[in-house]
């Protein structure tokens, strides 16, 4: 059975990309459009992996990555943002990888194969 | 006679010449209408306590002496007590009068000199002289002080105006600091916007134009329009990197470097790019290292930035100068091209975020590279010669207590 990923991200285009490639890689992709509807599917569904982006109208992705780690210690998280420097900054200290968007998905397919490929 | 003297004076005096033509005519018209063969006005220098000749006219002019000290001459007596010398009268050879000697009297029989002055404070004297044993009516004494008055008014109206014009220019600079740093502050906060507002849609677009491209044939036809579009989300993506990258808070490290080599460092990426252009490149190092204070990383960028510039001004071929130097507590480098410069009105934008004139350019290259100069407590200067080139200097503060350093 392949993994699943949970894409969560306001903008539509990027949703459609990310399942789009991702499934091509062989995972089975979930997909939110905010914070609340992520944990609302994290609740019924079993999920690997959560790409999560931080600039997110509403509960942010941080706030997010947070509620996940108290509930879901061993889930891992991949924070997607278009801002480097939040690497740097406490509060993502607690994610499992950052990637920095780009439309070149090269980099985040990489990670997030790594990832899975860690927790067997 | 008077009455035309005077109204001539008020007229030079008042025109809109720079000061010391205004005297030089005021010179001219004494010679022409006393009997006197030399006329010079002198300015009281505050600082170097002295009067400088600024204006002569008359026949004679080339005789009226340089300089005088405070208590030297003619000039120092008129200091001394405040008032006229009325008149000294001497034999034509000598070069003393009574007990004060004066180079500026050998060869004349007759000399008068009247303070500039309004109060107690200096700003010159007029100094006349005749060959001939002169004896001034009242009449032009009369006039001399008046025109004396009128000279010392023009004189301090003329210093208030410099320092005015001075305080001016200062405020002015420092509005413009101000405006910069602004601009530069504005670009840490406009970096965070354009990150998430431009970023996010750029990833779709170019993201969905690959899967597009995959799902075309491999030979189609319009294979060529998702190239134009990748080709420009990439040239997006690659702006935004820049700003976030430099322009973002990334802590500096900084340590000691040496000049010398981080030039040469930079010059290196670009050794390729000088030959295609026809590009000569003349290196001034100095022999001595000099030792700064940088963080290498960010430095290169700078250096990077102004030769990357250099280059694409000299399209066509020309010289690449890099000149280091120790001067003045700091280690400087010039970097100068004969690109032609730029036009001289719009050398002011040139440190703006997103001011450029080229097709491909991103106009962040000296934005970035001034942020990051400045932080390192360093300067940056422009020479633009336009028509010919342009110079920039970076001048970039000595490493403390490294062995090399020079002076103390
Ligand atoms: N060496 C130079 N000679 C002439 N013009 C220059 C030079 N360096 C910079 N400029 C001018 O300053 C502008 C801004 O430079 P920069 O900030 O590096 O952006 P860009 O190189 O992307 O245009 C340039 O477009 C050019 O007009
Ligand atoms: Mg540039």
């Amino acid at each position: 059975m392949g993994k699943r990923v949970l894409v969560v991200d306001d903008e539509e285009g990027i949703r459609l990309l990310y399942k789009e490639e991702l499934e091509e890689e062989g995972y089975d992709v979930e997909l939110a459009s905010s914070g609340e509807e992520a944990l609302k599917k994290l609740e019924g569904d079993h999920i690997d992996l959560v790409l999560l982006d931080i600039k997110m109208p509403g509960m942010d992705g941080i706030e997010v990555l947070r509620k996940v780690k108290e509930r879901w210690r061993k889930l891992p998280v991949i924070l997607c943002t278009a801002f480097p420097h939040y690497k740097q900054d406490f509060g993502t200290w607690a994610s499992d990888a950052y990637v920095v968007k780009s439309s070149d998905l090269r980099e985040l397919k990489e990670k997030v194969k790594d990832i899975l490929q860690k927790k067997l | 006679m008077i009455y035309k003297i005077l109204s001539k004076v008020i007229e030079f005096t008042d025109s809109d010449i720079p000061l010391y033509q205004r005297l030089g005519k005021v010179a001219r018209l004494i010679v022409g209408q006393l009997p006197v063969d030399a006329c010079g006005i002198y300015l009281w220098e505050k600082n170097e306590r002295r009067f400088n000749r600024v204006a002569a006219g008359g026949r004679r002019r080339k005789n009226c002496v340089e300089s005088y000290g405070e208590e030297e001459g003619l000039a120092g007596r008129a200091k001394k007590t405040g008032r006229a010398v009325d008149c000294a009268r001497k034999e034509a050879e000598k070069t003393r009068w009574g007990s004060i000697e004066d180079r500026g009297l050998k060869g004349f029989r007759s000399a008068y000199v009247y303070p500039l002055r309004d109060g107690d404070d200096w700003r010159g004297i007029l100094y006349l002289k005749a060959e001939k044993n002169l004896k001034l009516s009242e009449e032009n004494k009369k006039i001399l002080h008046v025109i004396s008055k009128q000279l010392a008014s023009t004189v301090k109206n003329e210093q208030n105006y410099l320092r005015l014009k001075n305080a001016y220019k200062k405020l002015n600079d420092l509005q413009i600091r101000l405006m910069n740093a602004e601009k530069l502050m504005a670009i840490g906060e406009l970096s965070a916007a354009l990150a998430h507002e431009i970023r996010n849609p750029l990833v779709s677009i170019g993201g969905l134009a690959s899967r597009l491209r995959k799902k075309l044939e491999p030979l189609s036809p319009h294979l060529h329009y998702l190239d134009h579009i990748t080709n420009s989300v990439t040239r997006l993506e690659r702006i935004i990197n820049d700003i976030l990258n430099y322009a973002g808070k990334r802590e500096a490290k900084f340590n000691v470097g040496e000049l010398n080599s981080l030039v040469n460092e930079s010059l290196w990426l670009f050794e390729e790019a000088c030959r295609s252009h026809k590009i000569k490149v003349v290196k001034n190092l100095s022999k001595a290292v000099i030792p700064v204070v940088v963080d290498p990383q960010q430095i290169k960028i700078a250096f990077d930035n102004l030769i990357a510039n250099a280059i694409q001004s000299m399209e066509h071929g020309g010289r690449l100068t890099l000149t280091t130097a120790k001067r003045g507590g700091c280690g400087v480098v010039e970097i100068t091209d004969t690109g032609g410069g730029i036009e001289p009105n719009i050398i002011n934008e040139i440190f703006t975020p997103f001011f450029t004139t080229k097709k491909e350019g991103t106009g962040l290259g000296l934005t970035i590279t001034h942020k990051i100069i400045t932080r390192h407590k360093g300067l940056i200067e422009v020479k633009n010669d336009y028509g010919r080139g342009m110079t920039f200097a970076v001048k970039l503060p000595f490493a403390d207590k490294h062995p090399e350093r020079d002076g103390a």
